[in-house]
């Protein structure tokens, strides 16, 4: 079942699609997702709407939304904020423990590329996470591999007139970009995050290789972490078959890490 | 205001977002596609950003996925220019019980070719398309002759990888991608059935858009002062591929900025005729 659903943070509206599997167990797991800098809760080949497909056949509740100022919900690009977006998605978990109420549930953040940086600061938060998984995550990264089109030069947007940089087709603002280029802590919560933690990576991604050899150097150190590679895939799976794979090692990690509470 | 819904018609499942004036008054409705492939709000949130001016100007918006794109059932596999036809025809059935007299549609790629059909019906005011797809057909024939009528992997059909600059794919191909108004980030990874192509040899496609009396066509022209310039139907000639490549959608704020302002322009200076 694919249920459109919307909600008010600061009085604008977010919106959002909950996949709700047919059959589930008391207990069962939901997967919040959070997607990078300029997506949409479909993202590319509709791999978001693949892995919900997915996890409802697989008793699992899969939620993604749009940011405020991304994809279809209300607000402009230039307007929001890594902030605004940790704001946004504490605000979606807030409705979906809402929705769940006293039922048991196990909650797992799913951070795709550089929605790491909203995943990973999710955890500092009061919100009883269960395990965390990253796709192509990148903590760290070389200076060749740094996106070419992050802006020099501001403009004025033309209606607010507020300073502004061009960011591919959109406006990005000044705390945004410098949110966005300032890698912070994110790496030291991962790791002290203790409950278990799922990378997957693509063999053929070159932007996060230096991630996946700092992770997979540390495995061991890293407490519940479990590391995935997938041969050849790139930075966003673009082939039938490695999506599959990304879909599938996922779907059945989250069964095997939330089993006890689909037991019950 | 904005909401979302579910336009169910033939066991299809399509989804919406409306925009909804504040002032309760409205003047008007539009319905948007977003480019082949993609999903509603489009690259960079194109469209998105087009139904908030639209909505402003006391316009009744409405972005819907078609079959197989972005929150609707299906997948992309299955989507013909039949369905296609059939998704506008749902969507611009809707706007009609919203206004009677003032239905507009736009569309980029394909999706403005759709509407510049869907345009014949007595109901739509006027249809807008941004780069629509303008090619010779034996152009077409010939790039994809040697290609079965089937189902492929976009991979297939057209490798590559490098993403970034885009210098390891065909350039006609790459092209003819972006008239349609995909982006290879997003097919790549998915399925499409060729029967589309096949259907777009046929003459009569890019005909449609010179009799539609009803229709504005924007296309990117780098010598315009905007980057852009407006055709009507008497004045719309074939395009080259090159025409489209990396021209289909321009990722430029101030282009995209400019471009949806003319086409509320045109909408509303309609509504008001």
């Amino acid at each position: 079942m694919q249920v459109p659903f919307q909600i008010e943070v600061g009085c604008n509206t977010i919106l959002g699609i909950l996949h709700i599997p047919a059959k589930r167990a008391p207990g069962s797991p939901v997967v919040f997702m959070s997607y990078g800098l300029n997506g949409n809760r479909v993202d590319n080949n509709r791999i978001s709407v693949a892995f919900g497909r997915k996890a409802e056949e697989s008793g699992i509740i899969f939620c993604r939304f749009d940011y405020r100022g991304l994809g279809v919900s209300e607000k402009d690009f230039w307007e929001i904020s890594m902030t605004t977006k940790i704001e946004d998605s504490l605000a979606v978990i807030e409705f979906l423990k809402g929705c769940m109420q006293a039922e048991k549930h196990s909650l797992f953040i799913l951070g795709f590329s550089d929605g790491l940086r909203i995943a990973v600061p999710l955890l500092k938060h009061d919100i009883d996470v269960s395990g965390l998984i990253l796709w192509s995550p990148i903590f760290f990264i070389e200076t060749k591999y740094v996106d070419s089109s992050i802006p020099k030069k501001f403009e004025r947007e033309p209606v607010s007139k507020e300073v502004v940089f061009p960011f591919k087709g959109l406006w990005i603002n000044q705390k945004h970009l410098r949110q966005q280029v300032v890698l912070g802590t994110e790496y030291e919560d991962f790791r002290k995050f203790s409950k278990p933690k799922l990378s997957v990576f693509g063999g053929n991604d070159p932007a996060t290789l230096a991630t996946f050899k700092q992770i997979n150097n540390g495995v061991s150190d890293i407490h519940g972490a479990k590391n995935i590679m997938i041969p050849d895939a790139d930075h966003l799976y673009s082939g039938s078959k490695w999506t599959q794979q990304l879909i599938t090692e996922t779907v059945n990690w989250v069964k095997d890490v939330s089993e006890g509470s689909i037991d019950k | 205001m904005i909401t979302q819904k579910w336009l169910v018609k033939n066991n299809k499942y399509l989804l919406g977002v409306s925009h909804y004036p504040d002032s309760r008054i409205i003047k008007g409705a539009v319905l948007i596609f977003p480019g082949f492939s993609l999903p509603m709000c489009d690259v960079d949130y194109f469209t998105t950003k087009l139904a908030r001016r639209l909505v402003k100007k006391e316009m009744y918006v409405l972005q819907l996925d078609p079959f197989g794109h972005g929150d609707s059932s299906g997948s992309l596999s299955e989507v013909t220019l039949e369905s296609l036809r059939d998704d506008a025809l749902t969507g611009l059935e809707y706007l009609q019980k919203i206004h009677k007299s003032n239905v507009f549609c736009v569309g980029r790629g394909l999706m403005a070719n759709i509407f510049a059909e869907a345009a014949e019906l007595p109901f739509i005011k006027g249809t807008i398309g941004i780069n629509p797809v303008c090619i010779d057909p034996d152009v077409i024939k010939k790039l994809w002759e040697k290609t079965e009528v089937g189902v492929y992997e976009c991979s297939k059909l057209l490798p590559g990888s490098e993403y970034s600059n885009l210098t390891d794919f065909s350039r006609d191909k790459l092209a003819f991608f972006e008239a349609i108004g995909a982006r290879m980030r997003n097919i790549h990874g998915q399925y499409i059935n060729t029967e589309i192509f096949k259907a777009m040899e046929d003459e009569g496609f890019m005909e449609v858009l010179k009799r539609c009396g009803k229709g504005l066509w924007f296309f990117t022209d780098g010598t315009c002062a905007k980057g852009y310039k407006t055709v009507t139907a008497g004045e719309i000639g074939c395009r080259t591929l090159d025409d489209y490549y990396k021209k289909a959608i321009v990722r430029n704020p101030l282009w995209q900025f400019n471009l949806i302002e003319d086409i509320c322009e045109s909408i509303m200076k309609r509504v008001e005729d």
